[in-house]
């Protein structure tokens, strides 16, 4: 996702004189706020679309044997929602999902850092290992070199800085 | 159910000012957010086509198919959504849609060929109409014809200009950085130049607003 700035005459003044770098803390602070939770809101909501938040990397189908093995109603009574096989969601029993954890380090540590990760044994066989016999790779977060997340939440991850910015930059003179 | 083949709109993109060598890339980032955000509005009921909506199921059906849930997400078995895609077309064309086996039931909900129109009036099934591929003349949503739009720019060259010219592009990549929990952590786009350029970014826009 690119982002491109134009600094009209008028900003560029204003950098002159305005340290806009002591804001950068304040910024992270408001992001932290509500910015990781409502991302991890949006990674879900993807999910449940059956989008693969990675660009580039949809999901494969579930296979016909693994429709036919989730449709009984055994595995029916442990599911989370009414329908097991659509989309592929990888939320049979919702643990994967309920893994997921999106948080920010203390503001003031110079090494800032907003860590998206999933806390279950079933994100690596999913992500990386693959699953089934198959060995199946349906990505769930862009931990390889070069990978991102879809244009989507990147997007969404981008306007929550901007509504964080806005608020910062409300009082600044 | 209608005979068609394939259920598709062809999108003519806007490629000006983007390096050949990148042009197979915006297109494909385009097809791919395009069918992406489809999923996400059908599956949250939505249309993402202006102009149109989805009636909610109704609750004999609901009861019977959906565990209750009247939300009308295009979803029973998962195999014409699964089936959504996308096609490079020459040029600067891209074609979205389904097709094969799972085109007749698209068509179905789209109701676009004369057969599915002839049908659902027969039928009275018109008013089940949920179109999640533009029919000619329609076109996508305002928001995604937005992202459209953004995909696009974020690939061009831009012509020299006179004032000040800060550009940067902060990614979501991460690097492995686990093993018992899959994480990653997505710095590049908080790094201090970046926000940096976020703050200037709102500072603009105050100014525009307020008249700084």
């Amino acid at each position: 996702m690119g982002f491109e700035l134009k600094v009209n005459k008028s900003t560029a003044k204003l950098l002159d004189t305005a340290n806009i770098g002591s804001l950068v803390p304040r910024l992270r602070q408001e992001f932290s706020k509500t910015g990781p939770k409502k991302f991890r809101r949006d990674i879900l909501d993807d999910m449940n679309a059956g989008v693969s938040p990675v660009k580039g990397k949809r999901w494969a189908k579930y296979s016909d044997s693994y429709k036919k093995a989730i449709n009984t109603p055994r595995i029916k009574r442990l599911a989370t929602g009414s329908k097991l096989t659509s989309p592929v969601n990888l939320r049979l029993t919702g643990k994967l999902w309920e893994s997921l954890s999106t948080k920010t380090t203390p503001t003031f540590f110079s090494s800032w850092r907003l860590i998206i990760a999933f806390d279950n044994f079933l994100a690596d066989i999913h992500n990386r290992r693959g699953a089934s016999k198959r060995k199946v790779v349906r990505r769930l977060l862009p931990t390889l070199p070069n990978e991102e997340f879809n244009r989507g939440l990147t997007n969404k991850l981008v306007s929550y800085i901007k509504l964080a910015a806005s608020t910062v930059v409300k009082d600044f003179r | 159910m209608s005979n068609v083949t394939e259920v598709a709109t062809t999108l003519a993109l806007d490629l000006s000012r983007i390096p050949k060598e990148e042009v197979n890339d915006a297109k494909t980032d385009v097809a791919e957010y395009i069918v992406n955000e489809i999923l996400r509005a059908t599956s949250k009921g939505k249309s993402p086509v202006k102009g149109e909506t989805f009636k909610t199921l109704t609750e004999a059906y609901a009861d019977k198919e959906k565990g209750g849930s009247k939300r009308p997400n295009l979803r029973l078995e998962g195999d014409m959504m699964d089936d959504l895609g996308y096609t490079l077309l020459r040029d600067n064309l891209v074609k979205i849609g389904i097709e094969g086996s799972q085109a007749p039931k698209a068509d179905g909900h789209n109701q676009i060929s004369e057969e599915a129109k002839q049908w659902s009036s027969k039928t009275g099934r018109e008013k089940y109409k949920r179109r999640f591929i533009p029919a000619e003349g329609q076109e996508f949503k305002a928001n995604i014809l937005s992202g459209i739009q953004g995909i696009l720019d974020s690939y061009r060259t831009e012509p020299i200009s006179e004032g000040v010219e800060i550009i940067d592009s902060p990614s979501t990549s991460g690097s492995f950085e686990t093993v018992d929990a899959i994480g990653v952590d997505i710095n590049n786009i908080f790094n201090d130049t970046n926000l940096e350029l976020f703050l200037l970014d709102a500072l603009q826009k105050r100014s525009k607003v307020n008249g700084f």
